[in-house]
């Protein structure tokens, strides 16, 4: 009996010790990285742009764990077309979770013809920065 | 009418089995299972991903088989859901440790990383890696308390201590499944189903593993009533309570046992019921095994006791002929003396051998044999090992049993004697149909 009362003591421990473990996303690329170029898509076709639309692209932003570039084409104030032209992964796995993210983000933002979208739910910081460059972008292009 | 509907609900959860995982193997092509694959790294993740989405499918399906489902129990018995167990267990663990090892590899090819510099950016970068690390860990470790204890290298007690850990390493590895796992983004659909299909195990496990025996200790009042001593390492233990007809139990079925005294009420035990149940009293008889069977003899009468069950098939429901023989090794006479209190038959139908090391092994001689001088039953005795050449070999069993190729065969044993006797009854010209076994391996 106490040895089974230390042995859940420890185990409580262990598992509260692991619980609060915060992980912190990698404060640098690595150099080494295969993927430091664009990880190779599905070209996507652009969508009509009517005579008249504006382009402008946005900043180029950083999360933790990517770099994120969009451009965004608005005709009458509504966003027409929207291209990433930058997100890379700081390794393979965050280069794996984009790649799921970055089409669903895409399609939302057109359906709604603006940058008002949710976020990927499993790619939050990914979804957060390619809106803010997407809001950025269209803002450019409006003022055109 | 009863047999039909039983044997639909059978293919129906036979059924559920495939068919859920055909949906996480499909979850995991919608999002580009083999689509993504370009490279070897890839290849890896994309067959790690499949692994690990499919070892934690089986996990749950792992946990519902001994979750003590009543419909389980009764269309697969008890045993034969004990074997799937085990090979289910292996199959999740070895799934397991192949995702963990091909995502690090796959990875770590990717990054161009070492693989311990990939298994830390993993664990640094990705919530809930280090919690399914260490869960993968724990399961690690339940199968291996299993494996030691199938080999008698650990205590029952101590291993059914290990065996709750298997929980733990289940929780602690489900967070990052949803947190980074590449199937779930942006599939709110994929993690609901997901969520389900956790939130409807933990369910099921709740309410038939923690609700239903406690409901029915409360309701039935089970309680130890009288701590017998049968001699030298020997303990009948006879539970009251209320309403026992009700628990449905049949002789030759057990229960999971759990006396709540102070120090032991965490650990629980199958033991056979080895007397017939009345409606007012369940009798159990253990016989010097481990610790916990020494501690037995000290519970003081109006313990409370919590029992899941009954659980087994091996009851007269499975008779097909007029006559039967009941074959017993050691401690395996438990069940077997409470089946020929109950077996349907005239004087001369039934036969029992009682197989024991020595004639000072012998458990409940006194009863057995008023109840086979009641029923005209034969009662032989036949000491020594089973490994033993002749014990128990088909010409044995033919001159204790001369037609016994022509009854039902009720035998119940520690394994290695059960395998034995099996084998001996097919080569007497026993068919398999007419043998009715029951392991009793602690």
């Amino acid at each position: 009996m106490r040895r089974a009362v230390a042995a859940l003591v420890v185990t409580a421990v262990a598992v509260v010790l692991l619980a609060s473990y915060d992980t912190r996303p990698p404060t640098t690329f690595n150099p080494n990285s295969a993927l430091r170029r664009p990880p190779a898509r599905a070209t996507v076709a652009p969508r009509p742009r009517p005579p008249g639309t504006l382009s402008a692209k946005g900043p180029l932003l950083t999360t933790p764990f990517s770099t994120i570039q969009v451009q965004a084409w608005v005709h009458r104030g509504r966003l027409v077309d929207v291209k990433t032209l930058y997100l890379t992964g700081s390794d393979a796995h965050t280069n794996a979770l984009n790649a799921r993210a970055e089409p669903l983000l895409r399609e939302e933002a057109l359906e709604a013809g603006s940058a008002d979208i949710d976020v990927v739910t499993g790619a939050t910081y990914t979804s957060e920065s390619w809106r803010d460059s997407l809001s950025a972008a269209i803002e450019a292009a409006r003022v055109e | 009418m009863r047999g039909t509907w039983g044997r639909i609900a059978a293919w129906g959860l036979a059924l559920l089995v495939p068919a859920n995982a055909i949906v996480v193997v499909s979850l995991w092509w919608r999002s580009g299972g083999v689509q993504d694959v370009e490279d070897t790294a890839s290849l890896l993740v994309g067959v790690g991903r499949i692994a690990g989405l499919l070892g934690a499918y089986l996990v749950l399906v792992e946990l519902l088989l001994l979750a003590r489902l009543p419909v389980l129990e009764r269309l697969a018995g008890f045993e034969r859901l004990t074997r799937l167990h085990r090979l289910n267990g292996f199959a999740c663990i070895s799934l397991l440790v192949v995702h963990a090892t091909l995502v690090t590899v796959g990875y770590a090819l990717a990054d161009r990383l070492s693989l311990l510099e990939e298994l830390q950016k993993l664990i640094e970068g990705y919530p809930g890696v280090i919690t399914a690390i260490a869960g993968l860990a724990v399961l690690l470790g339940v199968v291996a308390s299993s494996v030691a204890v199938a080999r008698r290298k650990l205590r029952y007690e101590t291993w059914y201590f290990l065996h709750l850990y298997a929980y733990l390493g289940v929780a602690l590895a489900f967070s990052h499944q949803l947190a980074t796992g590449t199937d779930f983004v942006g599939e709110p659909a994929a993690r609901a189903y997901w969520i389900a299909l956790y939130v409807i195990t933990l369910a099921i496990i709740v309410v038939f593993r923690l609700g239903q025996p406690l409901a029915r200790s409360a309701w039935h009042r089970l309680r130890v009533e009288r701590v017998i001593e049968e001699g030298p390492g020997v303990v009948s233990i006879e539970v009251g309570g209320v309403r026992l007809g009700r628990l449905k139990a049949r002789a030759g079925q057990f229960f999971t046992w759990r006396f709540l005294t102070r120090d032991r009420w965490w650990e629980a035990h199958p033991f056979s019921l080895s007397a017939a149940p009345d409606g007012k009293r369940l009798r159990i008889t253990v016989k010097g095994l481990g610790d916990y069977t020494a501690r037995l003899r000290a519970i003081p009468p109006g313990t409370r006791v919590i029992a899941e069950g009954p659980f087994g098939a091996f009851t007269t429901a499975a008779r097909r002929r007029p006559r039967v023989a009941l074959i017993a090794g050691g401690v395996g006479i438990t069940p077997i003396r409470a089946l020929l209190e109950d077996m349907p038959g005239e004087p001369g139908d039934i036969a029992v051998v009682y197989r024991a090391i020595t004639p000072e092994d012998v458990i409940l001689r006194d009863e057995l044999e008023g109840i086979a001088r009641r029923r005209g039953a034969e009662l032989h005795y036949v000491f020594g090992d089973h490994r033993e050449a002749d014990t128990l070999s088909p010409e044995h069993l033919k001159r204790l049993v001369p037609d016994i190729a022509l009854r039902d065969v009720y035998v119940c044993g520690p394994p290695a004697m059960t395998e034995a006797t099996r084998a001996s009854l097919a080569r007497s010209g026993v068919s398999r149909r007419h043998i009715y076994t029951e392991r009793f391996a602690f």
